[in-house]
């Protein structure tokens, strides 16, 4: 379990983070959310040791964080590198052995790693003829080589395509499904909603909100419903109950639409189906729960309003 | 272990390994051919108050020496100052010790060649060995003496310095020793700069720092680099050796050796010497091959360049460490490499005058430290004086190479993450530093280069390119993969520009294409891992401050004026009253919405210009049909264009507005509505971009002008990207 507890950080008079908390337990991935320069690259680096805070402490399993923890870390910073003379294999040696492995045991684990993301081929080939998505996927193994109990991720998904999203969105599935603890920053909020189990939103510095993904989203419903249907836009019209109100539509279809409404005052959603059986061909109704994209703007808009 | 591994690896590490020591073996060569062979004539005297040769007749052979024996002795102090001796260019002391120890002493006042003392050597030796047989010193006859005989040893001293105390020779060879130390400093010192500069600008730094501290990578990265320079040198040592060795052996025998004469006879002796003589041997052989003691020199050589490495190390890890890009290295290092050479002259300084004061302050500064001793170390210096004075100068470079490195540590530490951002320089000023400011606009990509000079905004460089990002897409809410990859082809040429014009930092704005974008948050991602450019995206309001604020820059609007600026996404307007902007509005009305939204004939018809005119009826709020102006200051874009084609001739250079009369803007207005496509193709006043949209651009324009009852107008050649310097200022 991580837990970060009342960090502080300053460089010089801008204040980088302020009394910053945040827990993130085992078989967990904790998001870690903000706008540029809100502060999570620094928190990141504090509890990598990279910068030391100015007060508060990061605790592993209980005990202060401190240099020899370094190996149990698994790191993939936002501002990816390698040395690009380097071949394939001996970079990931390099790295494993960096975090603590012994050349034959981060051999092996390199070339276990080479084959499940199919670039076992490249072994020897230098980092510098590598494409992009394939530096990705090295910089990323190197990265969880050395097995870490905890993982770091910043902006894990930027740079991959959508096939290698989803490849490294499973590795990190099972990541916490071996139990491994999983902090995440990104700003690619539909990897939020699809991977994330709980959030921290920092903001100007501070910690606005930490909250699972699921709650986050309950408490910002508004009662709407999405509705897909067949028929038209004038008999959904005429059957909507005056108790509800149209938001959005979108033309699926020549005679097949996905609407949004809302509802107003105490009707139900059975009330709602009620009026319109007779009107529309309903194929799929469902509670509308906003995404982490709307959380997270409504909750930055709240905090500006205060 | 990296750093050691890969700079064996490198090829040009492996080429000095080879080239510089047969440069050095050349160089070594070339000296010893071209430095001087001394003097061949001399005149000796002999003292002999043994009677050993006195009354005795020396045969001369082929050689220039005329000889003056006689019975007394005197003071080297008497062979130097009495003038009745002044004659004489060398004093050989012969007394009765050489039956014992076989050492005869000639002083010489100016260095002779080797000839000469090869034919004295055989001179003197053989009248001696007659003198021992005749005179009964030894039972035997001279033939089977001479059979017998040790070798004579001639002592040759300089009455200069008969206590051999300082040799410029050995010193100018400790300097040499020195210039290596600095050579290899300099050489390896840049290595860690270039290392550092390049691990922070390809990012790997902040994996490495998750690994381990800031302070063994930097040590790291010092030793590993410092042990390549070990192998280097250690392996010049051994290449240099055997060189000199194989030299010694085949091209410069010790002629002055008499154990290499043993087996000749008197006349092969002679001819021997007369054929070898001819080659040059001098004073720098006799230096390299005979007085330079090796083993201390190296040792010392090894211990110093350790220190001096290190101590120098610390300064260059930070230099790195503080760099963006290599380039950037470079410059920072030079006040380093000044001192560097400042150290080789102090080393100079400490040959010609090895007893100066200033030697001995500069023999315990670290910065100096290592040459000057190095140079003590060759003359003997310390043969003559305490050795503490060395040991405690060690000390002090010790001590002060760790008060560095941990010091450059610290300073490591705070600026190795420090991307982009530069530790507050001392080298330069705020208001001297070239900034770029980068306008990704829905149409166009514009790139403005400078710098505020004594509060007056100088623009180096400006250039724009049509990117067309809202192409396809800005009426669905996307940027596509085409403009994506366009704008990135774009912003690399643009990043390469910067490089070019030295450009400390970049900003890049994002208007309305990529705000009102659903993957504008991937585009930015992108665009900054292929370029490194952070685009900050900005709202229409904000659009609007800078543009007002760019045109205030050299616009002071003494009437009531409305700023247009007609984008491809939007459409900003700002009213200015008494030079403040009391209204200002973003509308999502740009050309390129437009021309995307609707099938235009060509040329656009009077349906065509009704659909323009109904669709900004629409889109234009209540707070638009109340902006009250008589002035309209269309902000450069395609008000630049409009000026070039109502004067047919090019926007003027500078940031100065231009008025330009409302009936001919209007006339010209009609004319471009009025234009096919074709014509506006040959129209070398509009730019590419513009060709397809400039009509939509004119109908909004004109409708804007008849709408708000407009009566003058002023085009500014700034907007957005002036804005945003302004706000650098």
């Amino acid at each position: 379990m991580l837990e970060v507890k009342e960090i502080s950080k300053s460089f010089g008079k801008k204040n980088a983070l302020h009394a910053v908390s945040i827990t993130a337990q085992s078989g967990q991935i904790f998001g870690l959310l903000g706008p540029n320069g809100a502060g999570k690259t620094t928190l990141i680096r504090i509890i990598n040791t990279i910068i030391r805070q100015d007060s508060g402490e990061v605790l592993w399993n209980g005990k202060p964080i401190r240099l020899k923890n370094l190996n149990e870390i698994g790191y993939l910073p936002e501002e990816r590198g390698l040395y690009r003379s380097m071949q394939v294999m001996d970079h990931l040696i390099f790295l494993g052995r960096m975090r603590g492995l012994t050349k034959y045991d981060a051999a092996q684990q390199s070339k276990k790693w080479l084959e499940e993301f199919e670039i076992a081929h490249w072994s020897k080939n230098k980092i510098e003829n590598l494409s992009k998505g394939m530096s990705q996927k090295v910089q990323f193994i190197g990265a969880m080589l050395h097995d870490p109990s905890l993982v770091i991720l910043d902006e894990p998904l930027s740079g991959f395509d959508p096939l290698n999203v989803q490849l490294v969105i499973d590795k990190i599935d099972a990541f916490k499904k071996e139990g491994k603890t999983i902090l995440l920053s990104t700003h690619n909020m539909r990897s939020v909603d699809q991977i994330c189990d709980r959030i921290a939103l920092i903001y100007q510095s501070e910690k606005l909100v930490e909250d699972g993904v699921w709650n986050l989203r309950d408490r910002f419903k508004q009662d709407e419903f999405t509705i897909r249907f067949k028929g038209n836009m004038v008999a959904l019209a005429n059957g909507l109950w005056t108790g509800f109100e149209l938001i959005q539509k979108e033309d699926l279809d020549e005679n097949r639409f996905l609407v949004r409404v809302r509802k107003r005052g105490e009707n139900s959603i059975n009330e709602l189906m009620t009026s319109l059986m007779n009107h529309i061909q309903i194929e799929a109704i469902e509670e509308y729960f906003p995404d982490m994209q709307e959380v997270f703007v409504q909750l930055i808009e709240e905090k500006d309003a205060v | 272990m990296r750093e050691f591994a890969e700079r064996l690896r490198s090829t040009s590490f492996l080429w000095m390994l080879f080239i510089g020591p047969m440069v050095l073996l050349m160089l070594i060569f070339l000296l010893l051919r071209i430095s001087d062979e001394g003097k061949k004539s001399v005149k000796a005297i002999v003292t002999d108050p043994a009677y050993f040769l006195v009354n005795r007749q020396m045969i001369k052979g082929e050689s220039n020496i005329s000889y003056d024996i006689r019975d007394v002795s005197f003071e080297h102090t008497e062979f130097l100052d009495n003038p009745n001796l002044a004659s004489y260019d060398v004093w050989i002391e012969i007394n009765r010790k050489v039956l014992t120890n076989k050492v005869v002493k000639v002083f010489y006042r100016e260095e002779i060649g080797v000839e000469a003392k090869i034919a004295m050597q055989l001179e003197v030796e053989r009248r001696l060995e007659e003198a021992f047989v005749e005179d009964k010193y030894l039972d035997v006859t001279l033939e089977e003496f001479r059979n017998i005989k040790q070798p004579l040893n001639f002592d040759y001293i300089d009455i200069q310095d008969p206590g051999k105390k300082t040799s410029r020779i050995e010193g100018f060879v400790g300097l040499g020793f020195g210039a290596v130390i600095v050579l290899f400093i300099l050489l390896f010192g840049l290595a860690v700069v270039r290392s550092t500069a390049k691990d922070k600008s390809n990012r790997i730094v902040e994996i490495m720092l998750a690994s381990t501290s800031s302070r063994a990578l930097m040590l790291g990265k010092i030793i590993g680099i410092g042990f390549a320079a070990l192998v280097q040198f250690l392996t010049w040592v051994i290449l240099v050796g055997v060189g000199l060795y194989i030299m010694r052996e085949t091209l410069y025998p010790d002629l002055l050796d008499p154990s290499n004469w043993a087996q000749s006879s008197e006349e092969v002796k002679v001819q021997l010497a007369q054929q070898l003589s001819n080659q040059t041997q001098n004073k720098l052989l006799d230096v390299l091959y005979n007085q330079i003691d090796y083993t201390i020199m190296l040792s010392n050589f090894v211990i110093l360049f350790v220190l001096g490495y290190l101590f120098y190390g610390a300064f260059f890890s930070f230099i790195g460490a503080m760099s963006n890009s290599e380039s950037d290295g470079q410059q920072f290092t030079l006040p380093l490499i000044g001192v560097l050479l400042f150290s080789l002259g102090v080393g100079y300084l400490t040959v010609l005058k090895p007893e100066n004061e200033w030697v001995d302050i500069f023999a315990w500064v670290p910065f100096t430290s290592p040459v000057v001793q190095l140079v003590r170390i060759g003359q003997g210096y310390y043969e003559g004086h305490s050795s503490i004075s060395y040991t405690i100068s060690l000390l002090v470079l010790l001590v002060s190479t760790g008060v560095f490195l941990y010091l450059a540590s610290k300073l490591y530490q705070a600026n190795i993450l420090n991307f982009g951002v530069r530790t507050k320089s001392f080298f330069t000023k705020k208001d001297k530093m070239h900034n770029a400011v980068i306008d990704l606009g829905t149409n166009t990509f514009n790139l403005a280069i400078g710098r505020w000079i004594d509060n007056s905004l100088s623009i180096s460089y400006s250039t724009k390119e049509g990117v067309a990002l809202g192409m396809d897409g800005i009426n669905d809410g996307i940027i596509t993969i085409e403009a994506i990859q366009r704008a990135i082809s774009c912003l690399k040429r643009f990043k390469l520009l910067c490089d070019k014009h030295k450009v400390s930092r970049i900003h890049a704005i994002g208007t309305s294409a990529i705000r009102d974008a659903r993957n504008s948050e991937e585009f930015c991602a992108e665009i900054f891992n292929q370029t490194g450019i952070k685009v900050e995206v900005i709202d229409g309001m904000r659009e609007a401050e800078l543009i007002f604020k760019g045109i205030a820059c050299t616009y002071s609007f003494p009437k009531l004026s409305l700023i247009m600026d007609i984008g491809g996404g939007s459409t900003e307007f700002i009213q200015v009253e008494g030079g403040k902007s009391t209204k200002s509005m973003s509308l999502n009305i740009g050309v390129s919405r437009i021309f995307q939204k609707f099938q235009f004939s060509d040329p656009l018809n009077q349906e065509d210009i009704r659909k323009i005119e109904d669709f900004l009826e629409e889109n234009c709020t209540d707070s638009f049909y109340s902006l009250n102006a008589d002035v309209l200051v269309g902000a450069s874009g395609s008000f630049e264009t409009f000026y070039e084609l109502v004067n047919r001739k090019k926007f003027p250079d500078g940031l100065k507005t231009q008025e330009v009369g409302l009936s001919l803007f209007l006339e010209e207005l009609d004319n471009i509505i009025a234009s096919t496509q074709a014509e506006r193709d040959v129209n070398s006043f509009i730019i590419p971009i513009r060709k397809k949209m400039a009509p939509v651009a004119a109908v909004k324009t004109r409708w804007v002008i008849k709408k708000l009852g407009i009566k003058e107008i002023i085009i500014s050649p700034c907007s957005l990207k002036e804005g945003l310097f302004s706000e650098l200022r």
